[in-house]
């Protein structure tokens, strides 16, 4: 692989299966992102590979598991680890979901809608607050893919993440896919949303695919990261790019995990797009 | 919850958390209703849930999935989903008693009995994983190499202990072999009602390894696994020490408070 592919934002998503193989090809992307929660365990095998990593590579800490909408407050022995990681590391994102996972100490491993409430709110910003305020420093926040909406939501999503954001200086990761995959379980319009996002607030951006499943009555579209990104989601891409600008750039793959060159094809299909954007942006000025 | 009323944050989550075990519907939940009912979009988390734990349980497992079969092993592990809750964010380790759901599907254990006994061997595997990355050797342990430096009248205090990723295992059916004739698929020389004893272990060095062992070895490791003293291990189990020093096992020694 050319050390030209990989634009400078563009990273992806490392999961288990393709640690030796990052171990011992080093591709040449700047930045890789991690779940989290996958590196706790201080002594583990995966622990000791990303720490070897991370003297090659920037590392982005992605979390699926601190559960901030939930009515509980954060569970501090995971936000201890949380805590041990990001200062073993040095992270230079840390990010977790509008969601919640847990509830009276079980957890669910997934990431569960929020009504959209001021009560909600109120919750959401008062975990994120205790993490930053724990961690000494802001986090990211992602919009999730939705499959239900609450008949007592009072606010649009794109407002309650502006709102939050507000509240609590924290930044933004916008996930491309899973805008454009609510927009089609909830059908509101993918350009308002983003639209309707400050885009200065926004630190990072995620691409990924999705699966349709056909039900009798109609289509669920699945947030499922098993696929390749959508052309429509490249289509979105690019119209953030032309009207917002650069972000770094994540493509992420969760399920069916592939051979890592095609993943790399994708972060080089990623680079493409933000190396056009900025050839054009040359020619306009 | 009642009908008329909002549901307060609190009352969502509760009810969502039992919707997802199939003791609420999405309509409880205040989910709206429109191409799909409320419980059919709601179908769609709980599909989630209960295959992102499976398949944990798959990875954990891996021997009864081979021996049972995708649709077997997915029936009981979605039994299992929903009744033992997932009580940290980390996903790595869920998995506990297991063998306890297996015990609900008599007619599983029936055709195949040894499959609790595969249970119990496949989450040590994962707890001798779970030692090893949680916990670092005990720095206050002498090396082995000073053990000649052990005056006469002191020996008798010395406690050989075990790396933490080291396990004994013992267990009525021929686990350690049947792992290893699924790891090959071969199955000639399998004599399953065979007991069989041995090591399950794990370190960074090494990653996981299981390996079977004659009764005395066996019995050396169990004396050393429970803290014994050197002095209280038959001497003609020592003999057996090589084997395990081979295998780099040993953490080192501490000399142990004689009482009394």
């Amino acid at each position: 692989m050319n050390a030209d592919h990989f634009h400078n934002k563009v990273g992806v998503g490392l999961r288990s299966p393709h640690l030796d193989y990052f171990s011992q090809h080093k591709p040449s992307l700047s930045w890789l992102e991690v779940h989290s929660e996958n590196y706790f365990q201080p002594y583990s095998a995966a622990r000791h590979t990303l720490r070897q990593l991370a003297n090659d590579y920037q590392i982005s800490c992605h979390g699926i598991g601190l559960s901030l909408g939930s009515i509980e407050r954060v569970n501090r022995h995971h936000l201890k680890q949380l805590q041990s990681l990001i200062g073993e590391l040095n992270p230079f994102l840390v990010s977790d979901h509008l969601s919640w996972s847990e509830n009276g100490g079980h957890y669910f491993n997934d990431l569960l809608p929020l009504p959209y409430t001021e009560e909600a709110l109120n919750i959401f910003c008062r975990n994120v607050l205790e993490v930053q305020d724990t961690l000494q420093r802001s986090i990211l926040i992602e919009n999730p893919s939705s499959y239900v909406k609450f008949n007592h939501s009072t606010i649009n999503e794109w407002d309650f993440l502006t709102e939050v954001q507000k509240r609590t200086d924290c930044r933004l990761l916008l996930d491309l896919n899973n805008i454009h995959v609510s927009a089609f379980n909830h059908g509101f319009d993918s350009h308002h949303y983003l639209n309707s996002i400050p885009a200065e607030t926004v630190d990072e951006i995620h691409l990924a695919g999705f699966t349709i499943k056909q039900l009798d009555k109609g289509e669920v579209w699945i947030d499922t990261h098993s696929r390749p990104v959508s052309n429509e989601v490249w289509q979105l891409y690019q119209f953030w790019l032309e009207k917002y600008g650069e972000r770094h750039t994540l493509i992420e793959w969760d399920l069916d995990i592939p051979q890592p060159e095609v993943l790399l094809a994708e972060a080089s299909k990623a680079s493409e797009y933000l190396n056009q954007w900025q050839t054009a942006k040359r020619k306009v000025s | 919850m009642t009908s008329s009323a909002l549901p307060t944050l609190s009352e969502l989550q509760s009810t969502f958390a039992k919707a997802l075990h199939y003791q609420a519907t999405g309509e409880e939940c205040n989910i709206c209703s429109d191409t799909f009912s409320a419980d059919e979009r709601m179908q769609i988390y709980r599909n989630n849930f209960i295959i992102s734990l499976s398949e944990i349980l798959q990875a954990t497992y891996p021997m009864l999935h081979a021996l049972w079969g995708e649709e077997c092993f997915e029936q009981i592990a979605r039994q299992h989903v929903l009744n033992y809750p997932l009580k940290t964010g980390d996903v790595s380790h869920y998995g506990e008693h297991f063998e306890q759901t297996i015990k609900h599907f008599s007619a599983v254990v029936e055709a195949a009995p040894y499959s609790l006994e595969v249970a119990r061997y496949e989450w040590h595997i994962d707890l001798a994983q779970q030692l090893s990355n949680q916990i670092s050797l005990a720095d206050d342990l002498l090396p082995l190499a000073h053990l000649s430096r052990i005056p006469i009248e002191q020996q008798p205090q010395i406690q050989l202990h075990l790396k933490p990723g080291v396990i004994a295992f013992q267990s009525s059916y021929a686990v350690f072999s049947l792992q290893q004739a699924i790891n090959t698929n071969n199955f000639d020389s399998l004599d399953l009602e065979q007991a069989e004893q041995g090591i399950i272990a794990s370190s960074l060095e090494s990653g996981v390894w299981t390996l079977s062992l004659q009764s005395e070895p066996y019995q050396l490791l169990s004396f050393l696994q429970s803290g014994c003293m050197l002095t209280e291990i038959p001497p003609a189990l020592l003999a057996h020490l090589e084997c395990l020093t081979q295998h780099d096992l040993l953490a080192g020694f501490s000399l142990a408070t004689l009482e009394g």
